[in-house]
């Protein structure tokens, strides 16, 4: 599938040219690929359409199984919108220029990641018509009595991080926008017109928009630990056993990380494919990320490990029985498969030959998507369903409804993904140019721009 | 001077020994404990961090990784200091005159001394396998083989290295309170000995090229500070990350731990002080210079560098004092101040021998980023 041609160093026209041509007329692969995702949302939209008319009991929520599917996948998909905030600020303040080849793929399926979260609290709410009560505005009508909850928090984190990440994603968009503006023409340069906010590429614009997005990236950094610290807290700061761990935050983070390089590795392999960017996305741009992924999976195991080692060192009757119950007993295949997907399935990439490898990359990244979706639902189901008294123990049944709003978000999510790199560019023109040597004089292939 | 640091060791090693000997033996073993856990973190996170710019290919300091591995010199001192901790054993761990059935299998003598031993002796093995392969100066750079040599001994180490830290975290500190635990206690141990091996790199980059070892550019001296400051954050995260789950839980078996240390005297002081000097002072210093140009003169990170071993010492004396004595007191006292200063000065010594046996080029040419 995933076959390459030796990559050549491409010059800045080559890099124009290149990157615009994902923005041509899509083919009908592309449109077959729409219409999978658009019905795939539409049995979504209508299973939720459903559950708004009869109830919540449509999803099986029954005590004491009242966060399931629905904040698995919320809990999944702020998870996958960490990488693109790492690899586009961290990463940019680490100096790792590999990162420009990826970065824009990755900032664009954080926001769509984010985005696609969001819909969760408003679907697990029920009544999401008075989902203006979770907006941060003025406290007068007492809506937040517990300033201490740390659902508010993830409100607060949450929305924070989307607005930054949004912000840096569109400043690092303008130079590029300006591009495709110049290459455009009719009612199409008219809107990247209005998007490039009047890029020239003069020498002041360039000084500021660095300076900008320098002070992003800083921005940006504090909040890869913080979303996802304060999601790890929705559950730690309750004493149910298998939650209240001090492990969560970091925990967290990791797993977020290690989902999220999974992710980018599942949406740009295909467009390197399909957009045949071989030259722009090398094997060493795909052994950097191999890199991380097994760093980031490895550090994930020993979280797990720590956690082990705590419940059983803790001495804690209740804390044991729920980590043997989850070992043993109705989840205990959830929980092994996501053992192995974490920390087995990555360790192949200790080989270059696998990191290197596309098919590998991808059957691995694949693999750790679905692990890192059982490890969060690990830690909801089986855990409330074995807390502390035996009358309130209880086992969850995924119903058709809540299967198929769950199965419908990644029919959203890859709609809106699907739409970014037919609209925008998907690679960054500028930032990829930075890594070329520059064009000398009466070189015919010299690019002005 | 020589002679002079070796008179301090005697003097440490003499303040100890009549320490363990009198009435206030568990104070004597309290102090050992501290400084074997900082001054043991301290070398062996050297060679970790010159095997993460190996695997990294960090290209922007090639000195800065050589002088990182100048602080194994202390690690067969430390193994030995480990086995000595050996005698102290039933001053230090409740758990080893009352054992406590639910733990035993864990917090048991033998175990627990075979973990310990055994892991650090592997360790320091696997640590002075990767200097030695580090420093041979005749095999090129781009030499395949041997590239994948040191990255194979730099993967081990570095596993080895949060296993075994994390290990002294759970084992040597934890389990001095054997009722009291958290999960992240490991992995804070080992976030904690980064940052302060980091303030340590900085002092002895800036020392080797004031001494004209070396000659760091002022952009690499820059980045090693950006590696404080961003390790620094970390640091902080995991803290913070144990004491809200703590005090958002409340429960009785954990909140003891941060009560004796954040709310009862002398050692809510020091907490501040481990906070305002370890961190709030580093940061606010080091925030600053994550932007402009480089500056020529690093008498403040010098400084704010101090102030990060300063503070984590501390810290690793506010971890291990409570819980070995409800009535522990600062150890302020000649003794306490001795034992200190001696490992301070073995640090130095061995550090020195490192030197005279291994004779490390520091000055490499920089490659610039």
């Amino acid at each position: 599938m995933m076959s390459q041609s030796p990559p050549t160093t491409p010059t800045f026209a080559d890099v124009n040219r290149d990157v615009l041509r994902t923005l041509g007329p899509p083919g009908n692969l592309y449109f077959a690929w729409m219409c999978v995702v658009a019905l795939v949302l539409a049995w979504g939209i209508l299973a939720w359409t459903g559950q708004i008319w009869w109830g919540m009991g449509m999803a099986g929520k029954r005590v004491p199984q009242q966060w399931a599917m629905y904040i698995t996948t919320f809990v999944f998909w702020i998870g996958i919108g960490h990488a693109g905030t790492l690899i586009s600020a961290i990463l940019y303040l680490f100096r790792a220029r590999w990162r420009t080849s990826i970065y824009r793929a990755a900032e664009a399926m954080t926001i769509f990641a984010v985005l696609t979260a969001g819909l969760f609290p408003l679907i697990h709410a029920g009544r999401m018509w008075f989902a203006y009560f979770l907006l941060p505005y003025p406290n007068q009508r007492d809506l937040w009595p517990n300033f201490r909850s740390p659902l508010v928090w993830d409100v607060f984190a949450i929305s924070t991080y989307l607005t930054i990440s949004t912000v840096f994603f569109i400043v690092g968009l303008i130079p590029d926008i300006a591009a495709v503006r110049d290459a455009s023409t009719g009612w199409r340069r008219r809107i990247y017109a209005m998007l490039a906010l009047g890029w020239e590429g003069s020498d002041s614009q360039w000084r500021h928009y660095r300076r900008a997005y320098g002070l992003f990236a800083a921005l940006a950094t504090p909040l890869v630990l913080s979303v996802h610290s304060v999601v790890s807290w929705d559950f730690a700061m309750a004493l149910v056993p298998g939650w209240h761990s001090t492990l969560f935050a970091p925990f967290f983070v990791d797993g977020a990380i290690f989902s999220g390089f999974a992710m980018v590795l599942v949406l740009v392999l295909p467009m390197r494919h399909f957009f045949k960017l071989h030259a722009y996305i090398q094997e060493k741009h795909l052994d950097a990320m191999g890199k991380l992924i097994l760093v980031t999976g490895l550090v994930l195991t020993y979280f797990y490990l720590s956690e082990i080692f705590t419940t059983l060192y803790s001495g804690d009757e209740f804390d044991k029985a729920s980590l043997f119950w989850k070992v043993t007993k109705s989840y205990a295949w959830a929980l092994w498969l996501m053992y192995f997907c974490n920390c087995i399935s990555p360790l192949i990439l200790f080989w270059k030959k696998a990191r290197t490898s596309p098919v590998v990359l991808y059957v691995v990244s694949i693999l750790v998507l679905i692990g890192m979706w059982f490890e969060r639902f690990n830690i909801i189901v089986p855990s409330l369903g074995h807390a502390f008294y035996p009358w309130a123990w209880g086992i969850y049944v995924p119903t058709l409804t809540d299967t198929s709003i769950v199965i419908g978000s990644f029919a959203w999510f890859f709609l809106l993904f699907l739409g970014f790199i037919k609209v925008l560019p998907s690679l960054s023109i500028v930032e990829v140019k930075e890594t070329l040597p520059p064009p000398l004089k009466d070189r015919p292939h010299a690019s002005h721009h | 001077m020589t002679i002079v640091w070796s008179l301090i060791v005697a003097l440490g090693a003499i303040a100890f020994l009549t320490g363990a000997a009198s009435g206030e033996a568990a104070r004597a073993w309290s102090v050992y404990l501290a400084n074997l856990v900082f001054w043991s973190g301290l070398a062996i996170t050297g060679p970790a961090i010159a095997a993460m710019m190996q695997l990294t290919e960090a290209r922007w300091s090639p000195s800065v990784r050589r002088i990182a591995l100048t602080t194994a010199g202390f690690l067969p001192v430390s193994l030995v200091l480990f086995v000595g901790l050996y005698a102290g054993r039933t001053v230090l761990y409740p758990w080893v005159t009352t054992p406590i059935p639910a733990k035993a299998a864990w917090l048991n003598t033998p175990f627990f001394w075979f973990r310990t031993l055994a892991g650090a002796a592997l360790l320091f093995l696997v640590a002075f396998m990767f200097v030695r392969a580090l420093l041979k100066d005749t095999v090129p750079a781009d030499h395949e083989r041997e590239r994948g040599r040191r990255n194979r001994l730099a993967v081990i180490l570095l596993m080895l290295w949060v296993a075994v830290v994390s290990l002294w975290g759970f084992d040597l500190v934890m389990s001095l309170d054997p009722r009291w635990y958290s999960g992240l206690f490991g992995g804070y141990f080992v976030v904690s000995t980064f940052y302060t091996t980091l303030c340590l790199l900085s002092i002895l980059t800036v020392g080797a090229n004031a001494r004209g070892q070396a000659s760091i550019p002022p952009a690499a001296v820059q980045d090693v500070a950006k590696l404080q400051f961003a390790i620094a954050i970390l640091w902080m995260y995991f803290f913070w990350s144990q004491y809200l789950v703590i005090w958002y839980g409340n429960v009785p078996v954990e909140t003891r731990f941060l009560v004796q240390r954040f709310f009862a005297q002398p050692w809510q002081t020091v907490a501040w002080v481990v906070f305002v000097v370890g961190w709030l002072i580093p940061f606010a210093y080091l925030l600053k210079r994550l932007t402009g140009r480089p500056p020529q003169r690093h008498t403040p990170l010098v400084i704010v560098a101090l102030f990060g071993l300063v503070a984590i010492f501390l810290e690793r004396v506010l971890v291990v004092f409570p819980s070995v004595s409800a009535t522990a007191r600062l150890p302020l006292g000649a003794r306490d101040v001795a034992i200190t200063a001696g490992f301070l000065a073995l640090f130095i010594l061995s550090r020195r021998w490192f030197f005279s046996r291994f004779k490390p080029v520091l000055n490499l040419p920089h490659t610039g980023h």
